[in-house]
C-alpha cells in the first residue's frame, strides 16, 4: 500500500477571472499516519489549499491526487467526501435547528447502509469523548463556542475518515479545549492511520505536527519534517 | 431517515414563526377564496343543470335576447299558441320576478299555471303544510326563505300594498336557489309585477322526445323573437348567468395564480437564503439529491399546510354566506367542492416541490467553498 494518501500537483487557484492568484504551483504529499500542520499569515491561501484538497473549491490548474486517482474523476464524490474526508470549518458551521447529536449524524444520515442505532451510538461516543454527553440534546445556537466547535470534530470524525481537513479548529477556543481537540484528533489519526492536515496560527500545533508546511502569499516557502521520515514531499 | 428529515424541515419553518405563519396564511385565505369562487360556479351551473335535466322538460321557451331569466318576457298569446301544438305532451308558463321585502332582503317569485305537475318535476318536496290555492292569496316558500326570514306556515308575507299572502306550504329541493323562492298562482305573480299579460318561460314536454330538434326547430322559425332550446342548453342562453360563470372561473384561475406566486416567492427565498446550509451539507457528504429531498420536505410541509387550511377556511366561510340573504347569493353550496379540493392540493404540492427543487438545484450546483460564503 502506498504511502501517500493524497499528492498535491502543481495547483495554481485564481480569483476574479485569474486576476488575484491565491495559489501559484503547489504541490506537495500527504503521507498516511501524519499530522501536518499548515501555517501562515492571513490571505496567504491556507482555506483555499484545504478547500481544493477537500474539493469544496476546484484549482484554477493543477490536479489533486488521492491515492494516484485525481479527485476530479472521483464519481459520485459526494460519496468520497462522506466516506473520506472530515471537514472541520474555522466557523464550525453546525446547524442551528439541529441539536448536538443530530449536527453530529448528519453525515451519517446520507448513508443509507449505517442504521439508526449505529448512527446514534457514534454520534453519542464522540460526544462522550469530547466531553459533550450532557449537552446532547442542546440545539446548537444555544452552546458555547468551545462547544460549538467540539461539535463539529464529533461531526468530521463520525464517519471516520481518513483524511481530516481542519480550518483553524483551536482559532476560537479556550486552551484547555484546544488540548481536547488536539488530543482528539490526533488519536484518531493514529487509529484510523489517515491523515490530519490543519491550518493554523498556533504554534503549540506547529510543535505537535510531523509536518510542518509554511506559506507565504499563495506559495510554499518550507516543508519541515519533524519525524525525519526520508522522501520528498514537494 | 425520513423522519430526521421531517424533524429539520418542520424546525426551520418554524424557526421563522412567523414568516411561516403569514405565507401559510396568505396561501390559504387565497386558496380558500379560490375553493369558494369555484365552488359556487359549480353550484351554480349544476343546480341550473339538475333543475331541468332530471325533470323530463324536453325544451325551454324564452325571449330571444333575455340575459337572465328575469328578463324573459313572452306575449301570453304566443305563449298560448305554442302550447296548443300537437306535439306537446305537457306545458308549463312560469313567470320569474324578484320583490323587494326589505333593504337588507328579497324574493324570487315563481308564478305557476299549473302549480302541482311543474313542482313534481322540479323536485319540489312539501316539508310542512300544503300547496296554494289559485287565485286565493295564498302562497308556498322554499325552506330557505322560512328559515331566512323566520315564517312558518299560517303566517303572513306583505309583498306589496294590499298584497298580503298567506303562507300555505313550506317546500325543500336540496336546490340553494329553489329553496330560496316563494311560490304562487301564476296571475298574483303577473299582478305583483304589475305585467299581467306576460310569461318569463315555457317548459314543455314532447309527447316524442326524440323529436324535440324538430320542434326546437318550429317554434324558432314560427316565433323570430323568441328561442327555443333543449333544457340542457339553459347555461348558454342565460347570457348573463354565464357570464358570471366564466367571470367567477377567471378571478379563481386569478386567486389561485396569486397563491402560487406568493408560495414560490417565499419557497424560493427560503432556499435561496440558505445557500450556506446547502454547502454545509455537500461538505459534510450529502448528495444533491438529499439536500433537494430536504428542502422538498420543507416546501411540501409549507403548501399542504397553506392548502388544507384553506379547505377547511372555506366551510366557516360558506356559512357565513349563507347566514347573510342581503348579499343576493342563492347558489352557495353545502360544502366546498371536494374535487377542487383534491385538484387544489395536488396543484400546491406541485408548485411547492417546483419552487423547492429549483432553487436547491441551483444552491447545489454552486462550489460548496462559495455557497459557505453566500451572504
Amino acid at each position: 500500500m502506498s504511502k501517500a494518501l493524497l499528492k498535491v500537483k502543481n495547483v495554481y487557484k485564481a480569483y476574479e477571472d485569474g486576476l488575484i492568484p491565491a495559489l501559484q504551483d503547489i504541490s506537495l504529499v500527504l503521507n498516511r499516519g501524519d499530522t501536518i500542520a499548515l501555517m501562515g499569515p492571513s490571505g496567504c491561501g491556507k482555506s483555499t489549499l484545504l478547500n481544493i484538497i477537500g474539493r469544496l473549491d476546484r484549482p484554477t490548474s493543477g490536479s489533486v491526487d488521492y491515492v494516484d486517482k485525481n479527485i476530479s474523476h472521483i464519481k459520485p464524490f459526494s460519496v468520497f467526501r462522506r466516506e473520506v474526508i472530515g471537514f472541520i470549518f474555522q466557523a464550525h458551521h453546525l446547524l442551528p435547528v439541529l441539536t448536538l447529536q443530530e449536527n453530529v449524524e448528519m453525515p451519517l444520515l446520507a448513508d443509507p447502509t449505517i442504521s439508526k442505532q449505529i448512527r446514534e451510538r457514534k454520534a453519542s461516543e464522540l460526544l462522550e469523548v469530547l466531553g459533550l454527553s450532557h449537552k446532547k440534546d442542546a440545539y446548537a445556537n444555544h452552546v458555547s463556542g468551545g462547544e460549538r466547535q467540539r461539535t463539529a470534530i464529533a461531526r468530521a470524525l463520525v464517519n471516520d475518515p481518513l483524511l481530516i481537513l481542519a480550518d483553524e479548529p483551536t482559532g476560537s477556543v479556550d486552551s484547555a479545549t484546544a488540548a481536547v481537540i488536539l488530543t482528539t484528533l490526533r488519536a484518531h489519526v493514529q487509529t484510523s492511520g489517515g491523515t490530519l492536515l490543519i491550518a493554523t496560527h498556533d504554534p503549540s500545533i506547529a510543535a505537535i505536527a510531523d509536518v510542518l508546511i509554511k506559506m507565504k502569499d499563495g506559495r510554499i516557502v518550507s516543508i519541515t519534517d519533524n519525524t525525519s521520515k526520508a522522501g520528498s514531499r514537494r | 431517515m425520513l423522519k430526521i428529515l421531517f424533524a429539520y424541515a418542520l424546525r426551520n419553518l418554524l424557526r421563522v414563526k412567523l414568516r411561516t405563519f403569514f405565507t401559510i396564511f396568505v396561501i390559504s385565505l387565497v386558496f380558500a377564496l379560490f375553493i369558494l369562487l369555484t365552488s359556487i360556479g359549480q353550484e351554480l351551473s349544476s343546480q341550473i343543470s339538475s333543475t331541468l335535466d332530471a325533470k323530463k322538460i324536453d325544451i325551454i321557451v324564452q325571449s330571444k335576447f333575455a340575459n337572465t331569466p328575469l328578463s324573459s318576457s313572452i306575449p301570453k298569446e304566443m305563449a298560448a299558441s305554442i302550447v296548443s301544438s300537437p306535439d306537446i305532451h305537457q306545458a308549463t308558463s312560469l313567470f320569474i320576478g324578484k320583490k323587494r321585502l326589505s333593504k337588507e332582503a328579497s324574493l324570487f317569485l315563481l308564478g305557476f299555471s299549473d302549480f302541482a305537475p311543474i313542482a313534481k318535476r322540479l323536485g319540489l318536496g312539501l316539508v310542512k303544510g300544503r300547496a296554494f290555492h289559485q287565485g286565493s292569496r295564498e302562497i308556498a316558500i322554499g325552506q330557505k326563505v322560512a328559515r331566512i326570514l323566520n315564517l312558518d306556515i299560517g303566517d303572513s308575507l306583505k309583498l306589496d300594498e294590499d298584497e298580503t299572502y298567506k303562507i300555505t306550504g313550506i317546500y325543500s329541493t336540496g336546490l340553494d336557489f329553489l329553496d330560496a323562492c316563494a311560490y304562487l298562482s301564476m296571475e298574483d305573480a303577473q299582478r305583483l309585477k304589475d305585467r299581467p299579460d306576460r310569461v318569463s318561460m315555457l317548459f314543455l314536454s314532447l309527447n316524442e322526445p326524440l323529436h324535440s330538434r324538430e320542434t326546437i326547430a318550429a317554434i324558432n322559425d314560427t316565433y323570430p323573437k323568441l328561442v327555443a332550446f333543449s333544457s340542457g342548453e339553459l347555461l348558454q342562453h342565460l347570457g348573463s348567468t354565464k357570464t358570471l360563470v366564466h367571470f367567477i372561473e377567471l378571478i379563481s384561475i386569478i386567486t389561485f395564480i396569486i397563491a402560487s406566486a406568493v408560495l414560490l416567492n417565499t419557497l424560493v427565498m427560503t432556499v435561496n437564503e440558505r445557500t450556506r446550509e446547502i454547502g454545509i451539507l455537500s461538505a459534510i457528504g450529502w448528495s444533491r439529491s438529499m439536500i433537494v429531498l430536504m428542502f422538498t420536505i420543507e416546501a411540501l410541509l409549507l403548501s399542504f399546510s397553506g392548502g388544507l387550511l384553506g379547505y377547511l377556511l372555506t366551510f366557516p366561510a360558506i356559512d357565513l354566506l349563507d347566514r347573510y340573504p342581503h348579499m343576493g347569493l342563492n347558489f352557495i353550496p353545502a360544502s366546498p367542492s371536494a374535487e377542487m379540493f383534491a385538484i387544489l392540493l395536488i396543484a400546491c404540492l406541485l408548485i411547492g416541490l417546483l419552487s423547492a427543487i429549483f432553487p436547491a438545484l441551483y444552491g447545489t450546483r454552486m462550489l460548496p467553498a462559495k455557497a459557505l460564503h453566500h451572504e
